[in-house]
């Protein structure tokens, strides 16, 4: 490391290290909060929220989150679509990044074009449904595959500038060694953007395991339910609830019995639940980033091209 | 890895090169750019394109029980379906909440995020820095739902944690209400959203700076440069492509909010500074009745956002001389 | 005469049970349910085919509706019941949010995935699904494919006549029935259901300890200030409940516009939607109303209602009420988890003498949530078979009650009391209901009131008190709503009057709250003057001009005339 330890140095990581920490504990805690609310038992949680250590502690919401039949399938479909959409949409999306960057493109402005009109302008969700019956993916687990196989233009924006980075000598003497277009793609390019696949990597992986949309409007059988839509059940249901109960029947009191059907009493309530199912669904997220983090950690080393 | 690609481009690089060649002008070289971008265009075309008659709705008298048929056989309406949000008394506190909360939100959220990761940057450890990241883009994941609850109880005027401590430590005379008055909304939403994505946020400013050519802070600390400078002169300069696509990004998406968040944090007395166009749209049943007026107005969004995207891009050009592309 | 039925269904029920038993198992999907004479449902004469057991689709647009996670077709079981008596086996999709644009979508584009059952509780929608053509009208249905069923005898004719008035057809099977006519076919078992029809959710509740505590008592709190004076003792008083002080009073949290502390002032104080010449008047202008907000404004003034309750969501009100520090809960009371040490004064009476209005219906409501059979099913027999089991008494004590002895127990006059493992299962863990209590979409009020026991202990009674003391309340206006009743296009989606409608809703939601936390009477005075311009100028007039007219006509086919109370 460059530099020496003067006085200002030392305070400077001194103080850093201190607001690092002070963020770190902003940002820890409500992963905090929902991880010792959904350790409490539903029946006490009534009576107010725990803000440092479960008051009844138990497991109870966490075993039927984790026993819950449609889980492991569930956490299947999740993953493999993750994978397999991250993998091949931000490869497929580097590759098409790469000829849009080249400055010889015949026609860059139509690519251009036709990226810009892709992000902003859209259908809606009849023609998107219609077309996924069309396309007999409605209810198939290739609707979470085949749309998805492109990242989009935004990633090929942010792509693009970091192939700008990139000296142009690279390029050109590959070129004068005789190699194609495909090999200076997978002998330079990919090599020298691992930070930023690697980031764009875990922003796709993260949009494609928390998205629910494709399940709520494109599937119906339980055995293509993701996690996300397993949540987001859970979630919504006392959310909706509450609602219906200040509207609809507000002043039936017959209708007031279904509401206290759908809380549950007992250690595990509806709202124990939520907490326990968003913090299961989010650890496969969160053991994955360390990984990916190495890419974006430390510099590279592109080397002197000094002519 | 890394040390391969290295010494590939330095072999590279010491081949001699003949004086008149056209770089990738071939016939052969086009096509092969074409074989890359090609499947690409084709799934936008289908998945993104073929569906964009549904645009003819915004136009439209349409009812849903016509089908699909019915988004080409209804009766046009011309701009009626535009002008139903501009008929809300609510119009104009809309739009200004909507373009307030997010042009405040930027103005904010942009230099933090970056000064975040440009102090990340400076930590030493690799496992601290590591630790850091994935403590931080934590409340990511946590839906609005929960987040904000959790951000009701916190800043309630009876009891609620923050009021606590503005009261003990003597900051304050008395509770603030946080949600109850329209003027603190705008900054509580700011902040909590700040807090919620601040991780998250930084990865791409890291991964930017992670790909800075490292010889170049050498040369800067030869040439005398401290810290600051360094920051300065040799990180903002590299990661500004990076930043001014942010940027601009930020500035195109000023009419869409964050519709979860705005909803849950929303009440009767703060509604003045807190109704946008998403929570309009939903409240309305917009959404789920009059795809029409939907379409319409996701359209308006649309055309102004591409307006902005394009505004900002040649301001950036102008300024940085760095765009999108 | 009651009495035999009773034990006509009790037989019946024995029999279903023990066929079941001992017919063995019906685990193939074939006719295989030919061993199980089971499928011969009570009232029919005639010898029944029994029925291939197929899968059935039912899609259902409330999103916390705990459908069971798998179909579970063991003999002995709730669902295995179901099975074995209809040949049904659901797979049920329930959307968690945008049930209805699901279905919208779904009707769109009508291809196989239409459901083949469908219950959505959106009037727009269902009157959607009505006019689409795309669903059975219920009576053609039945005498199609199960001509004996007991529904086209049965149904009671109140109902239908209100949701063939209302969507032009019986379209659908509603929930929650109740009517005069279901009464006649089933009548209630104790005269304590009756008094159940004094019921009303929105309601005052006061801590029985706090209240000795400050030296006081009910009859204390039956008037407008005299209620007041009592919250600023309890304020002076500065008590505590296990180290926490006491709130004087509390309200329902940022929801309390929406059906709870106002909606229950507005009832205390007489406001409703007829004016002084018998027209409609829109009842955010209504006198009544402005007495409440007032109510709410002298309360917040004299510090005995802060200002954060107007933004605490529904999980905090109803932590501050269990934690026992409440003095007094305005407000509605199914919102909160009912205690025991709270009770009930009744009403409010307002100071300018207005009378209390407790509203009703004299026409049956026509369902919260409605059941729709696609045209498109593969499986109406099963289907007709399904509506006619479950709306049957055999059907219904199976799916709503449950197993005999194990849920509920039958006493030696024939009536059903639930267990305490009821209780368990259908509150319990959603995974192990079995189907138990879940089908709220053919729930039938009435005849859970006939078949059942009434409760008499303690704490149903106290129970019952407290949601019945305003009902009961002595010099109580009655209100008939019947009258108010919309055809469903009135308030279409996109037409004139549901804009103005929600534009009103949205103005008066801010400045009602305004007006609560006015610092004194002067800005009350000027903040309700602004808000009667401003719900003017969003043309509140004309719309109120509209209802009117719909008023006099409904007035005219039904043949009453609307109650004017506190002109």
């Amino acid at each position: 490391m460059v530099g020496g330890r003067s006085w200002s140095d030392r305070i400077f990581t001194l103080s850093n290290v201190g607001i690092m920490l002070f963020v770190m504990l902003l940002t820890v805690y409500p992963f905090w909060f929902s991880i010792v609310n959904s350790l409490n038992t539903g029946s006490d949680l009534i009576r107010g929220p725990i803000f440092v250590w479960p008051r009844e502690l138990t497991m109870a919401s966490w075993r039927t989150v984790l026993s819950d039949p449609s889980i492991l399938q569930a956490a299947w479909i999740s993953g493999s679509r993750t994978a397999i959409v991250t993998f091949v949409s931000i490869f497929h999306t580097a590759l098409f990044t790469y000829a849009f960057s080249r400055p010889y493109l015949k026609g860059k402005a139509f690519y251009a074009a036709v990226g810009f009109a892709s992000m902003y302008f859209g259908g809606g969700l009849i023609p998107s449904f219609m077309l996924m019956n069309w396309l007999g993916l409605y209810d198939s687990y290739l609707v979470y595959i085949i749309p998805s196989l492109f990242a989009g233009f935004w990633n090929v924006i942010i792509i693009n500038a970091n192939y700008k980075a990139i000296p142009d000598a690279l390029f050109e003497s590959a070129k004068m060694d005789g190699a194609n277009e495909f090999t200076i793609f997978f002998r330079i390019v990919i090599p020298l953007s691992k930070p930023v696949l690697a980031a764009l990597s875990v922003f796709t992986a993260v949009g494609v395991w928390n998205d629910y949309n494709a399940t709520l409007y494109f599937t119906q059988s339980t055995d293509l339910q993701t996690l996300q839509y397993l949540v987001l059940k859970l979630v919504q249901s006392t959310q909706a609830a509450a609602q219906m109960a200040s509207a609809a029947g507000a002043d039936n009191p017959d209708l007031a019995s279904v509401f206290s059907q759908v809380e549950g009493r007992g250690e595990v309530t509806t709202q124990t639940l939520q907490l326990a199912s968003m913090v299961i669904a989010s650890i496969p997220m969160i053991i994955i980033y360390p990984f990916a983090q190495r890419y974006f950690i430390k510099g590279i080393l592109i080397g002197s091209v000094k002519g | 890895m890394a040390q391969r690609a290295h010494e590939e481009q330095l072999s590279l690089a010491k081949t001699k090169r003949p004086k008149s060649f056209k770089l990738g002008y071939d016939f052969r070289t086009q096509m092969e750019l074409k074989f890359m971008l090609w499947p690409a265009i084709i799934l936008i075309a289908i998945f993104d394109f073929f569906p964009m008659y549904g645009l003819l709705m915004a136009f439209k008298d349409y009812d849903p029980l016509t089908g699909v048929k019915g988004i080409f056989t209804s009766p046009w309406s011309g701009f009626e379906n535009f002008m139903v949000m501009f008929q809300s008394f609510q119009f104009w506190p809309m739009v200004r909440n909507t373009l307030g909360i997010n042009l405040l939100g930027n103005l904010i959220h942009v230099p933090v995020v970056l000064t975040f990761a440009l102090l990340l940057n400076e930590i030493n450890s690799s496992r601290f820095k590591s630790l850091i990241q994935t403590i931080t883009y934590l409340p990511h994941f946590l839906s609005w739902v929960i987040f904000g609850g959790l951000f009701i109880t916190l800043l309630n005027t009876d009891g609620g944690f923050v009021n606590y401590l503005l009261l003990k430590t003597g900051l304050i005379d008395e509770a603030i209400q946080f949600l109850g008055d329209p003027k603190y909304f705008w900054g509580v939403a700011i902040i909590t959203n700040l807090l919620k994505e601040l991780g998250w946020g930084a990865i791409l400013y890291l991964a930017a700076i992670a790909g800075i050519d490292q010889t170049l802070y050498e040369a800067a600390a030869i040439d005398g440069a401290g810290r600051f400078k360094r920051m300065l002169h040799v990180t903002i300069p590299s990661i500004m492509p990076t930043l001014m696509i942010l940027i601009i990004f930020a500035v195109s998406g000023m009419l869409n909010n964050n519709f979860t968040q705005i909803y849950v944090l929303q009440n009767t007395l703060n509604l003045p500074a807190s109704e946008v166009i998403d929570t309009y749209v939903y409240r309305t049943g917009l959404k789920e009745f009059q795809f029409a007026t939907a379409t319409a107005i996701g359209l308006m969004k649309s055309v102004f956002a591409l307006l902005l995207l394009f505004g900002a891009n040649a301001l950036s050009k102008k300024l940085t001389k760095s765009g999108l592309f | 005469m009651m009495k035999f039925k009773m034990l006509a269904i009790m037989i019946l029920v024995f029999a279903v049970m023990l066929s079941g038993c001992g017919a063995g198992n019906s685990e193939n999907a074939s006719n295989a349910s030919n061993a199980s004479n089971a499928s011969n449902t009570a009232n029919k004469e005639t010898e029944v085919k029994p029925l291939e057991q197929v899968d059935v689709s039912w899609f259902t647009s409330i999103g916390f509706w705990p459908a069971p996670p798998q179909w579970d077709t063991t003999p002995g079981t709730i669902m295995g019941n179901i099975t074995e008596n209809t040949g049904v086996k659901f797979t049920f999709d329930v959307p968690p949010q945008d049930g209805d644009t699901k279905l919208n979508l779904l009707l769109v584009s009508s291809g196989d995935n239409f459901p083949d059952l469908i219950t959505t509780v959106d009037q727009g929608m269902a009157t959607k699904l009505a006019s689409s053509g795309k669903v059975w009208e219920l009576d053609e249905f039945l005498k199609k494919y199960s001509p004996e069923s007991h529904l086209l005898k049965e149904f009671p004719a109140d109902i239908k006549n209100q949701i063939v008035d209302t969507y032009g057809g019986w379209y659908y099977f509603p929930s929650h029935m109740k009517s005069a006519d279901l009464e006649k076919q089933f009548p209630p078992s104790s005269p304590i259901f009756s008094d159940s029809k004094l019921g009303k959710n929105q309601g005052v509740m006061v801590n029985k300890n706090l209240l000795e505590q400050a030296g006081l008592t009910l009859d204390d709190l039956k008037t407008e200030s005299g209620f007041l004076n009592a919250l600023q003792k309890v304020k002076d008083m500065k008590l505590t409940v296990d180290g926490q002080p006491v709130v004087p009073l509390q309200i329902d949290g940022k929801d309390y516009q929406k059906g709870g502390a106002l909606m229950t002032l507005q009832q205390m104080f007489g406001a409703t939607e007829i004016n002084k010449d018998g027209n409609y008047r829109n009842i955010l202008l209504a006198p009544g109303t402005k007495n409440a907000i007032q109510f709410l404004n002298k309360a917040y003034r004299g510090g005995y209602l802060d200002a954060g309750q107007l933004t605490m969501d529904n999980d905090a009100t109803k932590a501050r009420y269990a934690s026992g520090s409440v003095f007094a809960f305005v407000g509605n009371m199914a919102n909160i988890k009912y205690d025991p040490q709270y009770v009930s004064p009744g009403a409010i009476l307002s100071d300018d003498g207005s009378k209390p209005v407790f509203t009703h219906n004299t026409l049956p409501g026509i369902g919260w949530m409605k059941t729709f059979i696609s045209k498109s099913t593969k499986h109406p027999e099963q289907l007709a078979r399904f509506i006619d089991h479950i709306s049957s008494p055999e059907g219904y004590i199976n799916s709503f009650f449950g197993i005999k002895d194990v849920h509920y127990t039958v006493d030696d006059q024939g009536l059903i009391t639930l267990t305490d493992k009821h209780k368990e299962v259908s509150e319990g863990d959603i995974a192990a209901r079995g189907g138990l209590g879940v089908f709220w979409q053919f729930s039938n009020l009435t005849f859970e009131e006939h078949a059942k026991k009434a409760v008499t202990t303690e704490e149903g009674l106290a129970h019952a008190a407290t949601f019945q003391a305003f009902g009961k309340t002595p010099g109580i206006e009655r209100f008939n709503v019947a009258p108010l009743g919309l055809p469903s296009e009135f308030y279409a989606p996109g037409s004139e009057n549901v804009k103005i409608r929600d534009q009103i809703g949205q103005a008066a939601e801010i400045q009602i709250s305004k007006m609560v936390m006015a610092k004194d009477q002067a800005a009350f005075d000027k903040y309700y003057d602004e808000y009667v311009d401003q719900l003017k100028k969003l043309n509140v007039d004309k719309l109120d001009a509209a209802l009117s007219e719909e008023l006099h006509k409904k007035e005219q086919k039904l043949g009453i005339k609307a109650n004017i109370i506190n002109p």
